[in-house]
């Protein structure tokens, strides 16, 4: 029943009697919802520690995609499943996929597989969730963040909950994930714990403070995880490893258990919402070479038609402040020791289409104290689904 | 470089031809949300482009989950809802960067309705929560008729769903073979229509049937607003940032606030907020 009175539209029932129209019986089609996106990446990496033949810094071009496709299932009001796939080889932190190797077809592997079991009816101010199996990060991270790389999805068990009011609630997330399950030897997990604060002073105006605390059990003395066969332990200190034929891998020289501290204060400016945070990492494992810091701030979000958002971020990350193989990829080609800024733009040009930028100007390999130069532009179309 | 600066240009002639295009209209309002919000938002339209002819509202009653995520999605400027935001649409809206704000423009009570026939005229929160999630399933088993109870429920989008899911069944499951409906008209109208049936609407929607008595109050204004009625709940509307005096969007949404908002709410069926 639609009717026009002047200007205004009135599209559904008044206080007069209504005929009955009984909602459509729902199939299962209609408890299932597809997701995904494409980004198309033009990207330079001018790294110095990259030299050509002539002994130059070489800037590299290349251009990438990344597609992702999830299909998240309602299992009952209380659970559903999540299966998605991504472009991407073995690398755990990129589902990139470079082009101009012939035109040979891409690989696209299982990227998400996991159960969320919502304990509580999602109305209420308390909420419980559980995670089984490969997983989006159920950890609380930042814009940019000392740990993670955006792309990874864990795998394991997660608990996540949070409770409070209009003043201030409070978040507790539970990790118990798998790193590498070996045969014969005790595998390589990380038991972690995050809480957090999130003060609401006014609609406008938050301060989120936190800690997380993450046991990695199980990496020093073995050998490191490199998906590429380079034995490349990301940034991180090694030592001699087992014999492979002529082959002596590299071992993780320390065990890691970083805690990190961190903070973030948003507020609104002139109708847009601005960021700024912080982490501080330690990893209370190691005797040296264990800090990490990261310093942004944000404007705006890159959400609706004609929005925007820019930013800038700071990291440090020391050689063995945290496992390399996951944190972001993209500061200075991924792992740790290294340092430098990052500034980003996005702009949504239209209903899910992004246009972004990003330029990141690093140094690398600073404990060796022979420290190079990473310079590294990305611009990017995504398209959302 | 000269790829690179050539991408920059038309990166930026893009920006500045979107930016052109998206340039809003302050005298145009689009209202979403609730369809128990909704009488009153289109009584405030109707006043309100009344009283200021070059202002045009459009309400829309698509439920109050849509309504939050059209603010979401800046496919309106005014979420109407019948429940508060969840956190997850909260969350939502951050990342979109839209600031929800709320406000409460005026109180309603869930009635309980039965066919004018029925002899029941008291229910306790109990018996209506067992009735509805299938152990109470014949009038006789309160006193009443030898009839199978026809259960009536708005359908789980909505917030009058949410409010009755959490004031009345605790999050209990509803039974099995509850019949769903998309609005609370349609549910007066099954129960005007069935002699067994029970529903539950918003206190506006309550003429031509039998509303009970709920641990032993009547609904009624009074007993909303002295909190004695237990099915009670606010409604709210929600915009993108506080509204700017002056504006048509503050003074359609501050309208509740005036002695002319709180008679229209009263002409709706609905408590003003004193």
């Amino acid at each position: 029943m639609a009717a026009s009175v002047g200007g205004m539209c009135l599209a559904a029932e008044t206080n007069a009697p209504a005929a009955a129209t009984p909602v459509p019986v729902k199939t299962w089609a209609d408890s299932i919802t597809l997701k995904g996106d494409f980004r198309y990446r033009y990207e330079t990496i001018a790294d110095d520690a990259k030299k050509n033949a002539s002994k130059e810094t070489y800037t590299r071009e290349r251009e990438r995609v990344r597609a992702r496709l999830a299909a998240e299932a309602k299992v009952n009001d209380q659970a559903k499943v999540v299966i998605g796939f991504s472009t991407g080889g073995n690398d755990p932190i990129s589902g990139n996929q470079t082009l101009g190797d012939g035109g040979q077809k891409k690989e696209m592997k299982l990227d998400l597989a996991y159960l969320d079991f919502n304990f509580l009816n999602d109305t209420s101010a308390t909420e419980l969730h559980g995670y089984a199996g490969k997983m989006k990060n159920p950890f609380m991270t930042m814009n940019d963040d000392l740990m993670w790389d955006g792309d990874l999805s864990p795998e394991g068990l997660a608990l996540k909950g949070q409770t409070g009011n209009d003043v201030v609630t409070a978040y507790g997330n539970l990790g118990y994930i798998w790193i590498q399950e070996r045969d014969s030897k005790d595998a390589a997990q990380l038991l972690a714990g995050q809480g957090a604060l999130k003060f609401q002073f006014i609609p406008e105006v938050s301060l989120t403070v936190g800690a997380s605390y993450y046991g990695f059990q199980n990496l020093q003395g073995y050998d490191v995880i490199d998906w590429e066969g380079k034995n490349n332990a990301y940034g991180n200190t090694t030592k001699k490893g087992s014999v492979s034929g002529s082959t002596t891998n590299k071992a993780w020289a320390t065990e890691f258990t970083p805690v990190v501290y961190f903070a973030s204060l948003d507020f609104w400016v002139a109708g847009l919402p601005v960021s700024i945070f912080g982490q501080e990492l330690s990893n209370t494992d190691a005797s040296k070479l264990d800090q990490g810091h990261l310093y942004g701030v944000s404007l705006g979000k890159a959400k609706n038609k004609g929005t925007y958002e820019i930013g800038y971020t700071y990291t440090e990350l020391e050689k063995d402040a945290t496992v390399g193989m996951w944190t972001d990829s993209d500061r200075w080609g991924g792992g740790t020791d290294g340092k430098g800024s990052k500034i980003y733009a996005k702009y949504q040009i239209m209903k899910n289409l992004q246009l972004g930028a990003a330029y990141f100007k690093d140094d690398k390999g600073i404990a060796s104290g022979k420290e190079t130069s990473y310079d590294r532009m990305q611009l990017d179309l995504v398209a959302a689904f | 470089m000269k790829k690179i600066n050539n991408i920059m240009m038309i990166l930026a002639a893009v920006g500045m031809g979107v930016s052109a295009a998206v340039a809003g209209d302050a005298n145009n309002i689009v209202v979403d949300g609730s369809t128990t919000v909704g009488p009153i938002a289109k009584a405030f339209a109707e006043y309100y482009m009344g009283k200021h002819q070059a202002v045009n509202i459009t309400v829309s009653e698509s439920g109050s989950g849509n309504g939050a995520k059209s603010l979401i999605n800046a496919a309106c400027d005014v979420a109407t809802m019948s429940r508060p935001m969840k956190n997850s649409e909260k969350k939502a809206a951050q990342d979109a960067g839209i600031l929800a704000i709320e406000h409460i423009v005026a109180l309603d009570g869930l009635s309980v309705i039965v066919h004018p026939s029925n002899p029941r005229s008291n229910l306790t929160i109990e018996q209506i929560r067992d009735i509805y999630t299938g152990k109470i399933t014949n009038w006789k088993e309160l006193g009443g008729q030898d009839q199978k109870i026809v259960v009536i429920s708005r359908d789980t989008n909505s917030g009058t769903y949410e409010s009755f899911n959490t004031l009345v069944l605790q999050e209990a499951k509803l039974k099995g073979g509850a019949e769903y409906v998309g609005s609370n008209g349609a549910i007066r109208q099954r129960v005007m229509s069935t002699e067994a049936a029970i529903g539950y609407v918003g206190l506006a929607f309550t003429e031509g049937v039998k509303s009970l008595k709920v641990n032993g109050v009547a609904p009624s204004a009074e007993t909303v607003l002295a909190k004695t009625y237990p099915i009670a709940r606010p409604l709210y509307m929600y915009t993108n940032g506080r509204t700017k005096e002056g504006t048509a969007l503050d003074g359609f949404v501050n309208l509740y606030q005036t002695a002319e908002g709180k008679r229209i709410i009263e002409d709706t069926g609905f408590i003003p907020v004193k």
